[in-house]
């Protein structure tokens, strides 16, 4: 089980560019939502509930519904759009004021893939996510890159938050429908079944 | 027996039976930690049941509490069901006459007294029982049920000689009150079995009334936290369930046999499953039940309903495009495949049911997506499901959704289902506080097609009004504006209300007002399991056009006319496939679009999976093969018992919640397409209740709908004994009700051997 095989990408890209093959094979098992099993080093496992959001402008009154009960969130922005930096940073500050105090906040700068259009420095998201004590990396999720790692530290700072157990999940249940799926409007709300 | 009879005369009997005329008595003393429970459980289960089912229950009751097991030592209760035919009278713990088994810690004198109005003619009539759809036995065992247990050692007549029979036994004067069940049991265990539901469900109404005083409150509290009273419902029916219901333990002994056990609702005692019982509220008898809980009177729900769904009329010339919905050509038709999933819902009845169609209904979503553009995020997922809800405008929405999360077990609505659920509530969320901001439109034009749509429902009511002057004026054959049918059912429907009713106009009107809907309702019922559409009663509407073409069915047999432009459909829907292909799938499923879409979907995904895992061609060259054998047959015959047996499968599952998830969803997929599986098998006996979801929206009208359909069970039953004047006028009616559809089942018929022949023309070729 590899998040190798999870790719995906914003809206955008995936029509201008090819994917590749395995990713179109998740298409068809996956949806808006996604099931994800992370297993930790000290063999705790904690699956995922990914659920993707409408990011439209129009449906923003809504999202409070779909992180009404989620343990964290991974808010994304695309490094070579700086207007979907303010974005991310706005949806953060929302998170934070709406959802629960307890969740936990992952900040994302996808596509490192296209590092020669960047506009939004490596400097500029770790100093913000600092400031608002995030999780930050950078990643793409075209080449998968970071994308293990931002879960896993996901699943273990749940793990941490939580003192009781995570669920112990089937693994079968999470395999072939593993992969991380954003939106264009920056922002991808996880639920974690093991508190929920 | 001596000493009941002396109670008898007691005048503190007369005294409640006197009391028992005034409206309902809810004096209560409660002090037990129990009874928290008991009522939570009482209040959701039981005592919307008790008004639905029309009956009059006035009980007192005071529970000592002293008593560890919060039994009521002086609990009276007289219940009127709908017939007024049997009057049961209880006193002093009847509870503890019951209880076999547990030791029984308070000397209370145990006496028992019931005063049995019955006429012998009258109990074959007693499915006016909660449980409408009880069969003639089951319903007669159930009455003796009652008598045995209330009635105990007295009883004024004696209706027919299996009751003298258990009355001897119950008067051994041997036995007291205590063993008095158990030989019961052993003696009469198999109509225990039949009636302890009953038993228990009528000692909860009497027991739950007087705790009607909480349940404002119980109620609120459901429906703010979802969570917490959910396990404190569940523990509360399981509390009441087994606390009151005394024979429970007896019945446990003889193994559930015969067609008993259709008609049980049943709790197990030591293994109470939540979900199980939840899934048993799809037993017909338990539909009252199950219609109360999903709208309670005491939530806005009902109004919210109405609400949402004038809300969305009001939206009705919305266009994709409004919505930022890429247009694309082969929309409409996945819209009303998963629209018709959307409006099914509202007639299943346990939760799961309704969920399975919230999930059949995103799958064609996501199937569309998928095939327009490969794009499945909830950036394009959502605005279709909007689009999607206010196109199909599903009855009760709000209802049944809400029905779903309070009901559904939480560890359900984990993953797919919750996000589904999520979207819908968020989309019916959107939908109710929609307006020209949230849409890619000017405000001049949303203005002017508000104004329009709202022209248009007047003059819709206009129409309908008319039509109700035609129909009372028995105008019939004049009345062509709405067709045959049309005016059949209207009429008929104007009258069944006005005349249940009896409450004057105001109620029917407002029944007559939901008349059209009630018709195209029915048009989409009759075209679900039949291909031709009725004629659309058109002429006189004002409804956009697109809803006249969504009336052409979902579903259409290859009959000469419809074949080709079927197949266009189907081609236009999978430009991928071969002109051939889709023709064969087609054939391959007797012309159903909806399987033919289904299977192509499959086709579809796993071409892709080729595509991608070309390790796995060789399977799904395979599985291909497969298909095309199958296919290639041309026995329609054995295509459709693949299809019966896939369907009894798994409707013998449907307590069985352990199956993998995604397995469920596939064949649910599948049960949903199933034409004869869309309606409940008890529903397809009776014509009226195929057309059973008039969306009535008052609570009289609910009651009026319960009525019609326990009578149309009644004269299937051959029940000649009815003798209330009313329930005989109403089954009087029932064949005028049938009379339209049976025309269709004739042209079905033909359909049939049209298709044969189109079969075997095929096969020649």
């Amino acid at each position: 089980m590899s998040l190798a095989n999870a790719p995906s990408s914003t809206s955008e890209r995936a029509q201008s560019r090819p994917r590749p093959k395995q990713f179109q094979f998740k298409l068809v098992l996956l949806a808006a939502f996604l099931t994800k099993v992370v297993t930790l080093e000290n063999g705790d496992s904690v699956k995922f509930e990914i659920w993707d959001t409408a990011g439209q402008e129009r449906y923003k009154s809504l999202a409070p519904m779909y992180y009404r009960n989620a343990n964290c969130a991974v808010v994304v922005y695309d490094i070579t759009q700086t207007a979907s930096f303010d974005r991310a940073q706005s949806w953060i500050e929302e998170l934070k004021k709406q959802a629960d105090s307890n969740i936990i906040i992952a900040l994302a700068g996808n596509k490192t893939d296209l590092n020669d259009q960047r506009t939004v420095s490596t400097s500029e998201g770790q100093s913000f996510a600092e400031q608002n004590n995030l999780l930050f990396f950078e990643t793409s999720a075209k080449e998968s890159t970071s994308i293990i790692d931002l879960f896993s530290k996901l699943a273990q700072k749940l793990v941490d938050a939580k003192s009781a157990l995570p669920e112990h999940v089937d693994p079968s249940v999470g395999q072939g429908r593993s992969t991380v799926n954003l939106n264009s409007a920056n922002d991808v709300q996880s639920q974690d079944a093991c508190s929920c | 027996m001596t000493e009941k009879k002396s109670l008898k005369k007691d005048p503190v009997n007369t005294d409640l039976i006197s009391e028992s005329e005034i409206p309902p008595n809810n004096d209560v003393s409660i002090s037990s930690e129990n009874i928290d429970l008991t009522e939570k459980a009482a209040v959701l289960l039981v005592e919307d049941m008790v008004s639905v089912t029309n009956s009059k229950v006035s009980q007192k009751m005071s529970i000592d509490s002293s008593n560890d097991e919060a039994k009521p030592k002086n609990s009276d209760f007289r219940s009127d069901s709908i017939q007024n035919a049997s009057v049961l009278l209880v006193e002093n713990q009847p509870l503890k006459g019951h209880d076999s088994k547990e030791e029984i810690s308070s000397n209370v004198p145990v006496s028992e007294e019931s005063d049995i109005k019955t006429p012998e003619s009258n109990i074959p009539s007693s499915s006016k029982c909660p449980f409408p759809n009880d069969l003639d036995v089951e319903t007669k065992n159930k009455q003796n049920d009652i008598l045995i247990n209330n009635s105990s050692q007295r009883q004024d007549s004696s209706p027919n000689s299996v009751l003298n029979k258990e009355n001897t036994t119950h008067q051994d004067p041997s036995n007291q009150n205590l063993s008095k069940h158990r030989v019961s049991n052993d003696s009469f265990g198999e109509f225990e079995q039949a009636t302890s539901s009953l038993h228990g469900l009528s000692e909860s109404i009497s027991l739950t009334r007087s705790f009607s005083t909480n349940s404002e409150k119980i109620i609120n509290e459901i429906s703010i936290s979802r969570q917490p009273s959910i396990s404190k419902v569940q523990n509360a029916i399981h509390d009441i369930l087994n606390q009151f219901d005394p024979l429970r333990e007896g019945a446990n002994k003889t193994p559930m046999t015969g067609p008993n056990v259709k008609a049980e609702f049943w709790v197990d005692k030591a293994g109470f499953n939540y979900n199980t019982f939840l899934t048993q509220l799809r037993n017909p008898a338990a539909k009252p039940i199950a219609k109360e809980i999903k709208s309670p009177r005491t939530t806005d729900d009902q109004a919210k309903d109405k609400v949402l769904r004038e809300k969305m009329n009001l939206f009705r010339w919305i266009k994709e495009s409004h919505l930022d919905i890429p247009p694309s050509a082969h929309n409409s038709s996945f819209i009303q495949f998963a629209r018709a999933e959307l409006i099914k819902m509202n007639e299943f009845k346990s939760p799961r049911d309704k969920m399975i169609c919230i999930l059949n209904c995103c799958t064609v979503i996501f199937g569309l997506l998928k095939n327009v553009d490969g794009n499945v995020g909830a950036d394009s997922f959502l605005p279709l499901l909007i689009y999607v809800i206010i196109v199909s405008n599903p009855p009760k929405l709000v209802s049944n959704v809400n029905y779903i999360s309070r009901f559904r077990s939480p560890d359900k609505l984990q993953s797919e289902a919750g996000y589904y659920l999520t979207n819908v509530l968020g989309a019916i969320a959107f939908i109710e506080s929609m307006d020209y901001t949230c849409l890619s439109i000017s405000k001049e034009e949303f203005d002017r097609n508000i104004e329009l749509s709202v022209w248009e429902i007047e003059s819709e009511k206009k129409a309908r009004a008319l039509a109700r002057s035609n129909s009372k004026n028995k105008s019939n054959n004049s009345s062509s504006s709405r067709g045959y049918w049309g005016s059949i059912l209207v009429d008929d429907q104007a009258e069944r209300a006005s005349w249940l009713l009896e409450k004057g106009s105001s109620i029917a009107k407002s029944t007559l007002e939901k008349t059209n809907q009630f018709v195209e309702k029915i048009m989409s019922d009759l075209k679900t399991p039949s291909s031709p559409s009725p004629p659309p009663d058109s002429s006189s509407r004002t409804i956009p056009p697109d809803t006249n073409q969504e009336n052409t069915s979902t579903r259409v047999l290859e009959n000469s006319t419809n074949w080709v432009s079927t197949l266009e459909l189907v081609c236009d829907m999978f430009p991928s496939f071969d002109k051939d292909v889709c023709e064969m799938v087609l054939q391959g499923n007797n012309g159903y679009v909806t399987e033919t879409i289904e299977q192509l979907l499959e086709m579809s995904q796993s071409e892709i999976h080729q595509a991608s895992f070309p390790q796995d061609l060789s399977d799904t060259v395979n599985e291909n093969s497969i298909l095309c054998e199958q296919e290639n047959t041309n026995e329609p015959k054995s295509a459709s018992n693949v299809e019966d047996e896939e369907v009894d499968d798994w409707r013998g599952q449907w307590a069985d919640d352990s199956s993998d998830e995604e397995d469920l969803v596939r064949r649910a997929t599948k049960l949903s397409l199933d034409p004869s599986a869309s309606v409940h098998p008890q529903t397809t006996l009776h014509p009226i209740e195929v057309s059973e979801v008039p969306p009535f929206e008052s609570d009289q009208a609910l009651e009026i709908e319960n009525k019609i359909k326990d009578v149309a069970i009644k004269s299937d039953t051959k029940d000649s004994s009815v003798k209330s004047n009313g329930k005989e006028k109403i089954s009087e009616e029932i064949p005028s009700v049938s009379t339209p559809i049976i025309p269709d089942t004739s042209n079905d018929e033909q359909i049939a051997r049209k298709l044969q022949e189109e079969e075997e023309r095929n096969s020649r070729i």
